[in-house]
Order: C-alpha cells, then structure tokens, then sequence
C-alpha cells in the first residue's frame, strides 16, 4: 500500500531538502525552518529508501549502474587530481615578464622584502568598485612572492563598518596590516607599498638617544623650558626614548641608537665625546643637534665637516609676521621653507624661534655632501653679530653682520663612509646607508612653551623622520611602459579598415561559395 | 597514429568542404578586425592629444605604449568574440555522427574512441588557429606602422590558442552528449560562459571563496597572458581544463557503449 507512494515521498523528500537549502542560502544560518525542512527531507528519503529497498538493490547491482559509477568515480579522481597540481602549480609557478619594460616586474628590493616576510601581512584597498585594477594588479604580482601577503579590496560605501573600523576617510586609502601595526598610504605606487610593508613589519623599537651632561634640554622636564611634550610625541611614534652619558663607557654610541639628540647643550664636547659622535656618523649614524646662540664652539665644528656652518650671531627679525604673535625682534618667524622631504606640506605655515643663530651651507662643500637650508626667517631680519650685552647698540652693520633671509635649519646627508652591519638591522640590507645631519640654531622652539605653538611640533618631527625613519626605506624607480607609440595617416588608416575589415573576411566568404558551389556541382 | 591522420584528415575535409568553416573565419576575423580598426584609431588620437597637451603645457610627452593601451584590449575582445564562436566549430563533431548514424560505423570501426576524440579536437584546434593566423595580419598593420612589443604580441597569442582549446575541448564534450547541433552549441556556450564569469562573483562572497571561484574562472587566468607576462600555473590550468574536457568526452563516448544507447 505505502509503496505506491513511494517515488511520490521520494520526490517530495529531494523537494523538502532543495527548499531547506534555499531558506539557508537566503539566512545563511541554520534556523528552525531550515532544520524542519533538512530533516523531514532526510526521513522521507530514508522512507524512499526502506520502501524500494529491492528495486533500488537490482538497480545498482545492474550492468550500467556499474559502469556509471565506475565512470563517476573515475571523473572525480581525475578532478581530484587536477585539483592538486593546481594548487601545486599555483604554489610554484614560474613566471616570466615579456614585456620590454619589465613594467609587471617587481624590483629587487620589493622581492627580497617579500621572500623576507617573517609574518602575515594584509593589505585591504579601500576603493570604490572597480576602480581598484591598478592595485589590484600591483597586489597579483607582490602575493607571487610571498604566500604570507594576502589583500582584499572594501567599497567603503558597501561596507560602512569595516571603512570606519579602519578610519577610512578618502576613496583609494589602502591599509597594510600586520599583527597589531597599521599603516595607511594614499598612492598606488611599488615604492609606497613597499615601505608599508616594511614599516609595519619592523620588529623592535627604533632608539632615540638624547645626550646629557652637557646642560641640554631634558625630556623628563615639564616645565615651560623641558621637552616633555616632544617626548610625548616621539613615543607616539613608536620610538623608544633614552637618556645617554657619552663620557661613560662603552667607547662607541650603542648600535641600536637610531638618532642621537643634541639639545641646547652648554658646555664644550669632551675630545673622546666628539670623537664617539665622529665614529657613529661615519658609519652611516644620524645627528639631531639644536644649537642656541653662544653654545660652545665644538659643536659647530662637528657640524662644519658635514658642510654645515654654525654662525656665531642671533638673529634680528624686523618682519610684521612675529609683532602679531607678540614675538619680539629676537624672535623670529619662520614661512620660507626649501623644498625638501621634511618640509613637505609645510607651505603657509608658520614656525616660531626664540633668541636663534643662523645656520647655513658652507661656501666650499666637498661634492659628496647634500647640504639644504630648510627654514628661512624673511628678507628683514639680519644675523647681529654684536653681543647682547648691557648697552649695545643693536642694529644691521653692513659688513659685519649678515643680511637675511637666514637660515635656521640646515640638514646635510652623506653616503656613509663604512656602513656597518648593525645599521643593516634596520635597512634589511636594502639601499646604501646615509649618514644624516640635522641642525636647528636654536632650542628653544621644541621645549615645552613653545612645541605646540604653529608648526613648531611638526616640523621637529619631521626634521625626526627624516633622520631616524626614512633611511631605511627603500626608493624604487616607477617603471613606465615603454614609449612606443603609433600614428596613422588617414591612407594607412583605410588601408587597415579595408584589407582587415572587409577585403579579408569577403575573400573568406568567397572561398566558401566557391567550394560550395563547385561541390554541389 | 594512422588512425587518428584519417579522422583528423575527415574532419577538415568536412570543415573546409561546407561553408561554414568560411563563415565563421570570415565572420570571427571581420568582427576581431572591426574592434581592433577601432581601438587602434582611438590609440593613434590619444597619442595626438597627449602630444598636443604636452606642448601646450611644455612638459614631456607621457609614455604611451601600443601594447598596454591597444593590442591588451584587443586581445581580450578577441578571447570573448572566440567564446561565442567556437562552439559553433564543435557543434557538429559528434552530433552529426549520431545524428546520421555514422556513429555506428566509427564505433565499430578500428579506431579507437582516444583517435577519434583527438583527431576530431586537433581538427577543430587547426581550424581555430587559422582564425588566430587570420588575425594575425592586424598585428602585422602595427609592426608596419610602429614599433610594439614582440614579446607580449606571442604571449597573447599563445593565451588565446590555450583559452580556445579549453572551449573547444568542453564543445567536443557537449557534442557527444546529444544528437542535435543547436543544444550542442548552446549548452557549451553557457557553460564555458559560466566558467567565464565566475570570477565575477567573487566581490560578492567571501574573500576566500571568491579566490576560489577566481582560480576557476577562464578569463582571469587569460590577463596575464595578454599582459605580456607568462606564469606556468596559467597554462597547466588551462592544460587540466582542456583535459578535464577531453576526459569527459571519452567517458561519454565509452558509456553510450553500456547505456545503450
């Protein structure tokens, strides 16, 4: 009796089953519904099963059941088996740029940071559907590298919550991730991406050393004459901050220090101080120093080898500018700045000096050195040459002193003489290493009065990452697709549209007439 | 060996005896030749307007390249013009014979079932490198006029012949399953469309699974090639997709054996 029906709960069994995967497709998660339908499927089948329990025997003992599954079994062994050489072949492929350009090849250094990865990195591309092919294409040829680099792309106005989890606020930010380190870049460039990935994977904590024992500036000071609200910054950074006594052993500058820091020192460099800082620069060491004006003389000389003159005068300001901020003529104010990595987006802003020197380039820099004057006071200010004492008469004496605009930063750069291995710590043995330089003729504008005023933080952090971060990063050539251009004249043109477009295809079709034809004959 | 030269023989005897095989070279080279006319004159006028602008503004002429900017394009119309044409190619290798009962007399015939799936797939192979070759003279225009690259002109070319065999290899498959021609080359059609497109999806799922999907598409793994750049898993996957085609072929050839049918 209930057999008769059986193919009808067969059939309806399969149908209970289709639907419940369809409710799941729809909820994506197992709900009561879904489970109804999942198991009343499975109990009519098994019904199915029990009912026609012999005609199902026969069957599948048949001849052709035999050779159909023999047949079935056979296709998914062999797709099994193309499955795995292409994971294989996925997993070592190799691959070979025929362009002329190379312009789908990655340079060395992004190869060899890739095979270096020690860690997983993620790079999620923030853009707008379908604007991400250049990157996209970037990504395909960096993941080829390095099984540990893996990326997707967000339309931040699909998916709202993953943009503001990262606090995405343009289109085309791209954010490279690895463990708890973010960094975020604008540019769909090999060079940025490169340096993401660099920046994000670099273990340890970069150094800052601030020296002591010369009367400088000190980082633990809070009040209005310390530099603890630089510290803050810096620690921001993820730099780790300490104090160093360069008399006391050991006899050279530590090799994790990442950036030595002279601030405001008043008292002369011992000759074994000097000649530690000498050693460390050498070999490829970076140097902040701020000098105020009569701070002592061997500093300057210390600066003089790298093509830096630190003059002996403060500087006169005469410009409006400062008398707005209430700044005084020994005050000067700073809008000029040289085109330079460290005054990058620094146009139209403002930074504040108090009782500065000037420093600048040296007339006779030896052709190796990059010497360049960052910040520069306006037109009307001069270098008073004049003590400031009791009484004396200060003014602009042509001659004697230097007329503005001066310069108040000045950084030099150098290829190291013998980079060491240690530098190589921080530079995964890519690029050459540079010795860095930096001079302020003044230490005033970053202690703690004055650091937050206009731009005074930022450009001593700047000056900072220049000196201690971006040395290590690597700068890659973009690579442009050759030029190979093409022009037609309007002959060539027709002639192209006429033997391609419609003389070829027509002596085609006519060759096919003609064979017809002559078949049918 | 002499088996499989006679099928292959018969094969392009009934290509090249019918009309159609001139129909569709005739109608695949004119409409490839259509949009390659095309992309190339807008080419040539970007290279103008950039060459104006730059003099207007005085700087330098940015670096425009044939290969990227013209033939890249081309190549992927080409890929798509070849999915809707092939399949009319292999419509018929099986079909007819079942349709005419010929099917009979290849069955019990000497020839093994590999010959004749091989003779019949280089058949339909050599016929779709004649369209490539008709192709070809395009190319030829712009190593005339400029100065492409060689390079990534053969790479292209060499992901197109492995992309047609993977829809020549499926066609063959769903033409041993029915007897009549049109659902032949439509269900090959959509399915190699299907294999087409899957890539497509995988900005809507999972990233995981949209890997997944996009290691299967057919058209991801042409990109490369048509960018100049060749990977060897590019090409074992179209190889195993070709392969996959074929096997499947002979499996249904082998069971209309026991089927009965």
């Amino acid at each position: 009796m209930m057999k008769k029906y059986a193919s009808l709960i067969g059939l309806l069994g399969l149908l209970s089953i289709f639907i419940g995967l369809v409710v799941y497709s729809i909820y994506t998660k197992i709900n009561i519904a879904v489970g109804v339908l999942l198991g009343l499927g499975l109990v009519l089948l098994i019904a199915f099963v029990i009912l026609r329990f012999e005609a199902i025997k026969t069957g599948l003992s048949s001849r052709s059941a035999k050779f159909g599954s023999n047949a079935a079994m056979m296709i998914l062994l062999l797709l099994g088996i193309l499955v795995v050489i292409n994971i294989f072949a996925n997993r070592f492929s190799y691959r070979y740029d025929a362009t002329a350009a190379k312009v789908f090849s990655l340079s060395e250094q992004t190869r060899k940071v890739l095979k270096n990865l020690k860690a997983d990195v993620k790079v999620i591309g923030f853009f707008k559907s379908g604007e991400e092919k250049q990157l996209s294409e970037l990504l395909t040829e960096y993941s080829h590298f390095s099984q540990r680099l893996s990326y997707e792309f967000i339309d931040p106005d699909k998916k709202p919550v993953e943009a503001k989890r990262y606090g995405i606020k343009t289109y085309n930010t791209i954010v490279v991730e690895c463990r708890d380190k973010q960094e975020k870049i604008n540019t769909v460039s090999e060079q940025e991406l490169t340096n993401a990935i660099i920046k994000v994977t670099r273990e340890g904590v970069k150094k800052i050393y601030f020296t002591t024992g010369h009367g400088e500036k000190d980082y633990e000071n809070t009040q209005q004459d310390g530099l603890s609200k630089a510290k803050a910054a810096i620690d921001e950074l993820n730099y780790q901050v300490e104090k160093i006594l360069l008399i006391q052993p050991p006899d050279s500058i530590p090799s994790d220090c990442a950036l030595l820091i002279i601030a405001g020192p008043k008292t002369d460099l011992l000759p074994p101080e000097r000649s530690k800082i000498e050693a460390y620069l050498k070999r490829g060491g970076k140097l902040l120093m701020m000098l105020d004006p009569e701070s002592p003389s061997s500093y300057g000389e210390l600066a003089a080898q790298y093509g830096i003159r630190v003059d002996n005068n403060f500087i006169v300001e005469l410009s409006p500018v400062g008398q707005l901020f209430g700044a005084g003529p020994i005050m000067p104010i700073v809008t000029n700045y040289e085109k330079h990595t460290i005054s990058e987006g620094f146009q139209g802003m403002m930074t504040l000096f108090s009782e500065a020197r000037s420093v600048s380039r040296k007339d006779d820099v030896s052709g190796d050195v990059t010497v360049t004057e960052i910040a520069k006071t306006s037109s009307s200010s001069w270098g008073e040459t004049t003590p400031l004492r009791m009484g004396a008469q200060v003014g602009y004496n042509p001659g004697v002193d230097q007329m503005g605009p001066l310069s108040i930063l000045t950084v030099a750069e150098k290829a190291a003489e013998k980079p060491t291995a240690v530098n190589d710590q921080y530079n995964l043995g890519l690029g050459e290493v540079k010795t860095r330089l930096a001079v302020f003729g003044d230490s005033d504008f970053a202690m703690n009065g004055y650091f937050n005023f206009q731009a005074n933080g930022n450009l001593f952090m700047n000056v900072l990452n220049w000196l201690a971060e971006e040395e290590d990063l690597v700068s890659i050539r973009p690579r442009d697709p050759e030029n190979r251009r093409l022009s037609l004249t309007a002959q060539q043109s027709k002639l192209m549209l006429w033997v391609g477009v419609i003389l070829l295809p027509l002596a085609c079709f006519g060759t096919g007439v003609y064979v017809y034809t002559k078949r049918r004959k | 060996m002499r088996n499989f030269a006679a099928i292959l023989h018969r094969e392009l005897k009934s290509y090249f005896t019918s009309p159609v095989a001139y129909v569709v070279i005739g109608l695949f080279i004119a409409l490839s030749g259509l949009f390659f006319y095309l992309i190339v004159s807008n080419f040539v006028q970007l290279c103008l307007r950039y060459d104006m602008q730059a003099q207007y503004y005085r700087m330098a002429p940015p670096n425009l390249n044939v290969n990227l900017m013209a033939i890249r394009p081309i190549l992927h119309n080409m890929s798509l013009f070849a999915l809707f044409f092939l399949p009319l190619v292999t419509m018929r290798l099986y079909s007819e014979e079942k349709r005419t009962g010929t099917i009979e007399l290849l069955m019990t015939s000497p020839v093994t079932n590999t010959q004749a799936i091989l003779g019949k797939f280089t058949a339909a192979a050599l016929l779709y490198l004649v369209m490539l070759a008709g192709t070809a003279l395009f190319v030829l225009f712009l190593f005339l006029y400029g100065k492409p690259e060689v390079g990534s002109v053969l790479t292209g070319y060499l992901g197109l012949f492995l992309l047609g065999l993977s829809y020549l290899s499926f066609g063959l498959f769903f033409s041993t399953l029915t007897d009549n021609q049109i659902i032949a080359a439509v269900s090959s059609f959509v399915f190699i469309l299907f294999f087409w497109a899957i890539g497509w999806v995988s900005g809507f799922v999972s990233p995981n699974l949209g890997e997944l999907l996009t290691n299967f598409s057919l058209i991801e793994h042409f990109d490369d090639f048509a960018k100049g750049v060749l990977d060897t898993k590019h090409i074992v996957f179209y190889l195993s997709f070709i392969f996959m085609g074929l096997f499947l072929s002979y499996v249904s050839i082998e069971s209309s054996r026991w089927r009965g049918r």
